[in-house]
Parts: C-alpha cells; sequence; structure tokens
C-alpha cells in the first residue's frame, strides 16, 4: 500500500465478516471515503459497531437478527501497512481475542496470538490494547489522573482512550456533550490523551527515545530468533515453503485421482449386481405368500376358539336341560296355597307359576337332541379349522425352506461379485486417507514455515517504525509542539472546513487551549444552540485531528468513523429534535430543500482523501441529498432499503426472516 | 310347527334348584343369624351362574378355596360376556322366591322390617331328590360362596365389577 509520507498511524480497515448461523455477511472497505447509506433500522450502525468491537470495544448492540444469525466476526484491518485479521466471539465479549498475521482467506495458514480483551486479566500474549500500540508504534504510557497534582495517581493510557479521537457515533455527532465534557473526570483523561496524541506531554520525547529502545531490543530478539530458528530447520532437514507447496499439489492430485477411481468402482458394483434381480423377485414372491398364510391361521385361530366357547356352552346347556328334566318328572303339586309371611296376601303356586318358563319334559327332551346336534355340527367346524391350521403351517415351512434357498443364493452371488470390488475399494479408501493425512501434516509444517517468514516481516516492520520514529524524534527535537502551535493549526483547518462548508458567520474560530474543545463564534462549542452548527463543528473538528495527524507527527491515527454524518442537517430523527433548536436551524440554513452546506461537506472529504492511500474514513448517512448521489456512487460500499426496493438487500443480515416480518 | 327355543336358565325348576342350593349353604352365619337378602341371593345367584367369576374373586381376596373353575367355565360365551342384569334386578328372583314360600320350600324371618331367607325342610328334601352332574357343581360353587357370606351387596358389587367391563 503506497503510504503519502503520513507522519502519524495508520489504520485501514479491508474487510469485516460476520461469520452466521446460515452464512457469512462480509463488507469490503477500501481507502479514502467509504460511505454505508440506507433506511433507518437496516443495521448500518451494527457495521460500525462490529468494526469498534473488533478494535477492542467493550461489548456488541446485540439486536435480534444479529443474536439469531451470528456467531462471531473477523474484521481484516492493515495497520502500519501490515495486515492482522482480528477474531472475536460476538457473545463472549470476556473471551480472548484472536490476532492472525493474515488475511482472512489466509487465516488457516498461521498460528493466531490471543489477547485479552480488557486489562481484568491478562492472557498469555497480553492486552488486546498493547497489541494495537505496538503495531500502530503508539507508546505504551501511564498519564496523571489529576495533572494539576504532583503526586497524582498514574493510569495505564490505553488504545480505546486514543480512538475516542477517531470515532464519532451517531450520538456524538452534534452533541453537546462531545468527548463526554460533560463528565469531569472523563473529560480530564480526554485532555491528557489529547496531550499525549500531540506530543504536549513533558514525557513525550522520553517515551519516544524508551520506545524505540523497546523496538530495537524486540528487533534483536526477532533477528537472533530468525537464525536460530532458521538454523534448527536447516538441521533438521525441513522443506522449504516451496517444497512443501507442489508436495502438497501433488498429493491433492492423487487424491482427486483416487477419488474417480472408487466413484468408477461404485458404479461397476452396480451394474454386475443386477443379474441377481431375478432372485430378488422370487425372494419377494415367496415373503409375500408366507405372509398370506399366517394372516390365514390367524384368522383361523379366531374362528375356532369362537366354536369352543359355543361348544362349551352347549355343554353347560344339556347338563342344566337334564336336570330341568329331572325336576319336571318330580310332579309337585300346584294347587298349594300359604299367607304371605310379610305381607299377609295369599301366595298361590299356581298363580305364580304362570309367570315362569316351564317346558315340559317332552320339549325338554326335544331341545337336548337338538343341542347335541349343533353340538357335534360346531365339534366338526373345529376340527375342520384346526386341520386347516395344520396344512397352513405345514406349507409356511415349505415356502421358508425355499426362501432360505434363494437367500443362500443371493449372498453367495452377491459376495462373489461384489468382494473383488471391495477389496479394490478398500485399498484405494485406505491408501486416500494416508494421502489426507500426509497433506494435513504438510499444512502443519508450512504453518511453522510460515512462522519464520511471520518473524521475518515483524523484523522488516521494526526496521521501518525504527526509522520512523528516529525521524519523529528529530521531528520533536527541533521543533517542539506547543499547545499554542497545536490548537492554533486545527482552529485554522476547522475554519477552513467550516469556511468551505458555506456555513453562516464563520468568525471566532479557535480551540480552548485548556480543554482542547473547538470554539465558533467565540462560543464555547457546547454553548452552540443550532444542532446543525454543532454537526458541522464537531465533524470539523474530527476532521481537523485528521488532518493535522496527516501534516504532523502524533499519535493520531488517520482513520475516522462517523455515524448519521447529515445529522441536524435535513431530516432530524424525533429522537433528537429535543436536542436542538428547530428555528434555529431554519435561520442558519439547515434543511432538506437547501443541501448545499451537507454537499459541501462531502466535497470536503472527498477533496481531503483525493490521491491518498493512507487515510480511511467510514461514512453512515441515511439522507444522501440526490445532487450528489451520482458522484458518491464510488464511495457507496453498502447500501439497504429497507422494503428491498431496486434490488437492494434489507439489511446487513439479509437473510433474518424477523426482518421479512418487518 | 314354530321351532321353539328354550333358555335352560329361565327355565321355573333350574331357578329353584339354584336358589334352594344357595340358600342350603348360606342361610346363617356362625351364630346361626339368617343374613340373605333379596339383593345378596341376587349377588349369588349372578356368581353361581359365572363360575369363573367366582374363582378369580376368592383368588383375589386370597381364599383358601376347595374350587378350581375347569375348562369349560373357563373357556364359554357366558364368561367372555357375563350378563349383568340380574345383579341390579330383583323382581325375578323375588317371584320365585315367593313361589318357593308357597312351596314351604323356604321360611322367612324379618330382622328390623327386612326379610331373611332361611331353607325350609321341605326345601332339603326336595333338594335330595334331584341328583346330576349339574346340581353336583352347583354344591361345590355354593359351598365356596360362604367365603363371602360376610360381605354386603355393595361390597360384592365391588367385588364383581372388574369382571364385568364395569357394569
Amino acid at each position: 500500500m503506497a503510504n503519502n509520507g503520513t507522519k502519524s498511524p495508520t489504520i485501514i480497515i479491508n474487510q469485516l465478516r460476520l461469520v452466521g448461523i446460515r452464512k457469512d455477511y462480509t463488507i469490503f472497505f477500501h481507502t479514502g471515503l467509504n460511505i454505508i447509506n440506507g433506511d433507518s433500522d437496516t443495521g448500518k450502525s451494527s457495521i460500525l459497531d462490529l468494526i469498534d468491537y473488533c478494535l477492542g470495544g467493550h461489548d456488541i448492540d446485540m439486536y435480534d437478527e444479529l443474536r439469531s444469525s451470528g456467531k462471531y466476526c473477523l474484521l481484516e484491518v492493515s495497520l502500519n501497512g501490515k495486515i492482522y485479521t482480528i477474531k472475536r466471539d460476538i457473545f463472549e465479549p470476556n473471551q480472548n481475542v484472536e490476532v492472525y498475521s493474515s488475511t482472512i482467506d489466509d487465516m488457516v495458514n498461521v498460528f493466531p496470538k490471543e489477547y485479552s480483551p480488557n486489562f481484568s486479566r491478562r492472557a498469555d500474549e497480553g492486552f488486546i490494547s498493547d497489541f494495537f500500540l505496538d503495531a500502530l508504534s503508539i507508546p505504551k504510557i501511564e498519564i496523571k489522573q489529576a495533572p494539576s497534582k504532583p503526586d497524582s495517581k498514574m493510569i495505564r493510557l490505553s488504545f480505546r482512550d486514543i480512538l475516542k479521537f477517531n470515532i464519532l457515533s451517531q450520538d456524538d455527532v452534534g452533541s453537546k456533550q462531545l468527548l463526554d465534557s460533560a463528565n469531569f473526570a472523563v473529560a480530564v483523561k480526554n485532555q491528557e490523551t489529547f496531550k499525549f496524541i500531540h506530543n504536549l506531554l513533558d514525557i513525550n520525547i522520553a517515551e519516544l527515545n524508551a520506545l524505540i529502545s523497546e523496538k530495537s531490543t524486540a528487533q534483536k530478539a526477532l533477528e537472533q530468533n530468525y537464525k536460530t530458528i532458521s538454523t534448527f530447520f536447516r538441521e533438521t532437514n525441513l522443506k522449504t515453503k516451496e517444497d512443501l507447496n507442489a508436495e502438497r499439489a501433488r498429493m491433492k492430485e492423487s487424491v482427486n485421482l483416487l477419488d474417480e477411481q472408487i466413484e468408477s468402482i461404485n458404479q461397476n458394483m452396480k451394474a454386475d449386481t443386477r443379474g441377481l434381480d431375478e432372485l430378488r423377485n422370487i425372494k419377494g414372491d415367496l415373503e409375500k405368500h408366507i405372509k398370506v398364510d399366517r394372516e390365514k391361521i390367524e384368522n383361523l385361530n379366531i374362528q375356532m376358539r369362537q366354536h369352543i366357547l359355543l361348544k362349551n356352552d352347549y355343554l353347560q346347556d344339556i347338563n342344566k336341560l337334564d336336570t330341568a328334566i329331572r325336576a319336571s318328572r318330580n310332579g309337585l303339586p300346584h294347587d298349594l296355597e300359604t299367607p304371605c309371611p310379610v305381607c299377609d296376601n295369599a301366595l298361590r303356586v299356581s298363580s305364580i307359576s304362570e309367570k315362569f318358563q316351564q317346558s315340559g319334559t317332552e320339549l325338554l327332551e326335544k331341545e337336548i337332541k337338538s343341542v347335541k346336534n349343533r353340538m357335534s355340527g360346531i365339534a366338526k367346524l373345529i376340527d375342520e379349522s384346526r386341520n386347516e391350521i395344520i396344512l397352513s403351517e405345514i406349507k409356511i415351512a415349505e415356502l421358508n425352506s425355499e426362501l432360505e434357498k434363494v437367500n443362500v443364493l443371493l449372498d453367495t452371488g452377491t459376495s462373489e461379485i461384489i468382494s473383488p470390488y471391495l477389496s479394490q475399494r478398500d485399498g484405494y479408501t485406505i491408501a486416500r486417507a494416508q494421502l489426507l493425512e500426509r497433506i494435513d501434516q504438510i499444512e502443519y509444517t508450512l504453518k511453522i514455515r510460515n512462522q519464520l517468514n511471520e518473524i521475518s516481516n515483524q523484523s522488516a516492520k521494526l526496521e521501518l517504525e525504527l526509522a520512523k520514529l528516529h525521524k519523529d524524534l528529530e521531528e520533536l527535537k527541533s521543533s517542539t509542539p506547543t499547545t499554542t502551535k497545536i490548537t492554533a493549526r486545527l482552529a485554522d483547518i476547522l475554519n477552513d472546513f467550516l469556511t468551505k462548508c458555506k456555513m453562516n458567520n464563520v468568525t471566532g474560530i479557535s480551540v480552548n487551549e485548556r480543554t482542547f474543545m473547538p470554539i465558533v463564534r467565540n462560543m464555547e462549542y457546547h454553548r452552540l444552540t443550532s444542532g446543525g452548527v454543532r454537526t458541522l463543528v464537531s465533524v470539523g473538528y474530527f476532521i481537523s485531528l485528521l488532518k493535522n495527524g496527516l501534516e504532523t507527527t502524533t499519535n493520531h491515527p488517520n482513520f475516522l468513523m462517523i455515524d448519521t454524518i447529515g445529522k441536524y442537517l435535513g431530516k432530524t430523527s424525533p429522537r433528537y429534535l429535543g436536542d436542538t433548536n428547530p428555528s434555529e436551524d431554519k435561520r442558519e440554513g439547515f434543511g432538506a430543500s437547501d443541501p448545499t452546506k451537507y454537499l459541501n461537506m462531502y466535497n470536503y472529504i472527498l477533496d481531503l482523501c483525493t490521491d491518498r492511500e493512507d487515510i480511511q474514513i467510514i461514512v453512515v448517512d441515511n439522507d444522501i441529498p440526490p445532487v450528489i448521489q451520482e458522484k458518491l456512487r464510488a464511495n457507496v460500499v453498502k447500501e439497504f432499503s429497507n422494503t428491498g426496493l431496486g434490488g437492494l438487500p434489507i439489511g446487513f443480515i439479509d437473510d433474518s426472516r424477523s426482518f421479512d416480518i418487518q | 310347527m314354530a321351532l321353539s327355543f328354550i333358555y335352560p336358565d329361565k327355565e321355573l325348576d333350574i331357578q329353584i334348584i339354584r336358589l334352594l342350593i344357595i340358600l342350603k349353604y348360606n342361610s346363617t352365619n356362625r351364630a346361626n343369624n339368617p343374613i340373605l337378602s333379596l339383593d345378596k341371593i341376587s349377588a349369588f345367584v349372578f356368581l353361581i351362574e359365572h363360575p369363573y367369576i367366582l374363582f378369580r374373586i376368592l383368588i383375589d381376596m386370597e381364599k383358601r378355596s376347595s374350587f378350581v373353575a375347569d375348562e369349560i367355565e373357563q373357556n364359554s360365551i357366558s364368561t367372555e360376556f357375563p350378563n349383568t342384569n340380574g345383579l341390579h334386578s330383583f323382581s325375578e328372583t323375588k317371584e320365585v322366591l315367593k313361589l318357593m314360600i308357597a312351596r314351604k320350600f323356604v321360611n322367612v324371618s324379618l330382622v328390623a322390617n327386612m326379610p331373611y331367607y332361611t331353607i325350609a325342610e321341605n326345601g332339603v328334601k326336595y333338594l335330595e331328590s334331584i341328583e346330576t352332574s349339574y346340581t353336583d357343581r352347583l354344591h361345590v360353587i355354593s359351598g365356596n360362596l360362604s367365603h363371602l357370606s360376610s360381605e354386603s351387596y355393595k361390597d360384592l358389587l365391588t367385588l364383581i365389577k372388574p369382571y364385568t367391563y364395569g357394569k
């Protein structure tokens, strides 16, 4: 990447990828201005949120689609010209952050280093904040918590403190509380950070010397490591990277050949076993017949049981009828009468007997004969059923024996045809597995080889950084920056920005030498009542910091993210209406009908980025004025529409059902 | 001539014999007090007509009985589909008892205004005059009903219910 000779650290985001459950969601960025444009609630801000999270942010705003679709995120970023990939779990902010010295596509070829996401505990490789500071050649220092007290407690200055001057969130743009100015403790730390960024601290030169010494030692150690490891590789006859790559390619070709052979065996095996189809048909027929006969036996058994039950009832009836005949032969008198012991009415045998069935000897004897006939008929039926069951069982036994023979023939036939194929295929499969194992080993060795390259790259990078640090040191010594110089320079750039944006009444522009906050129309930033004016000033102030870093030696990375750059400039979200004075905004010329200032702001940013490869500005917008849409076409890296208008994706997570419902 | 159909269980003589055999073995308890009321007699009639159910109940109650349901009693249509009408309607049994009173086969004693039935001398004599394989079997079964002599009509219904599909 061409470096235009910037005197400050560079952060260039190449790619953000959210690895999801159903698919991955990727967005590519380039140097210069990048715009993410789209309707509200389409996940624009979440892209900046994910970048911020990968740059060591505390946590992430987990909205429903992200929770249901995402797993972890990857950020491919160039830090002072060296590519890294940061991997972070979106659900576990306290889990270690993995850093790969490679692009996202080459992650598999290198071993990651793990860093702790915060200072609450230390991971093996240290803290992610220190990683970023080292990679950007920013000294790691401690600053006074209360600068006015000589014995103040010292606190660590983290990468996140510096990044506050690089990220303007949606809430920050045009906000009266820009850079936490309302929170005294945080504002004081921000002021100390500002001083450090602009080398205004007394310790800056000393720190720079210390950093040079630290980096020199690190470079020497790396060179020594390189020597030791390369000697070890040579002595152990470890193949070169080229040899390993060539061997891997050969192996992969062999695996492909084996795959083709195995597929061909499978096809031949299918074709050869077709001759056994006739036997399979016979087997199917036999099984069908056996099933039919089994069902028949079952039905016969049910029928036979019903007949047996009936026969037993007939037997009992015969006994009872026989008893009734005996009783009827007794000839008891019918003319008896007795008073009822309960009601004293007369009980007459003759009248009571009439109510009952009394068949008489003759009929009863006939009935016995009839029942006996029926019983012998039933007995015959039982015998028939029994015989049929026996015959069916014999038939099933014969069918089973035939089925067994067919099965033997099928087994023998199949094994005779298939066995040679199987043994051949097994041989190929084993060879294939061995090749894959060898490829794994080669890839692991390649990773080890790559580590040596990584050491060499790190050493080269350190050499470049040392050269730059020496230059920075010389510059610092020759023209020691002062608060007056820095604030004056920032005020000049801000003045230029506001003038070019054609803001009304651009007068009294300066930067407060104590708070380092902008002053416009001789008025402190937080006293400005028009939200539109504050938006221009806040964006202009952050751009001033960026532009200053391009021209002077600072610790301010040439990177800027602005969420909703058009806040208060056209359509103002109802959420923010309470923080501005709409009539004032109208008087100042901020309105949807007049996008001049909006347009000029973009023109200024485009000019700033022209022909520069060492700067990156990522902007989220939901209201680009139509007059400049065409001009900005090349800068729009992602565009969303919540209705899917014009075939645009409905959001960053473009396949979520909940989005569809909305 | 239309074919007549005789249902042996409905024959008057069979009903008298069955009641006499029940009364012979179960009329009184050990203290010689009468225990057979009309409802209880009806429940006993049901059990004597369905000996397999009696057999199962005695097993459930873990009573040591001398009676085992034979193959015919176990496998018959009346065992598979027991007729429970007589369990809940006593009118027919009541009429037979009246006839038996008229013939002086049974005595009636009132206890708390409730009639209780016991076998009379005539009944015993009549019973002795009829001896068939069916009556022999009824004597055995009825002898085993004494295991249930202290159960009330309600308790008897509860014991019978599991074998009559809840009827």
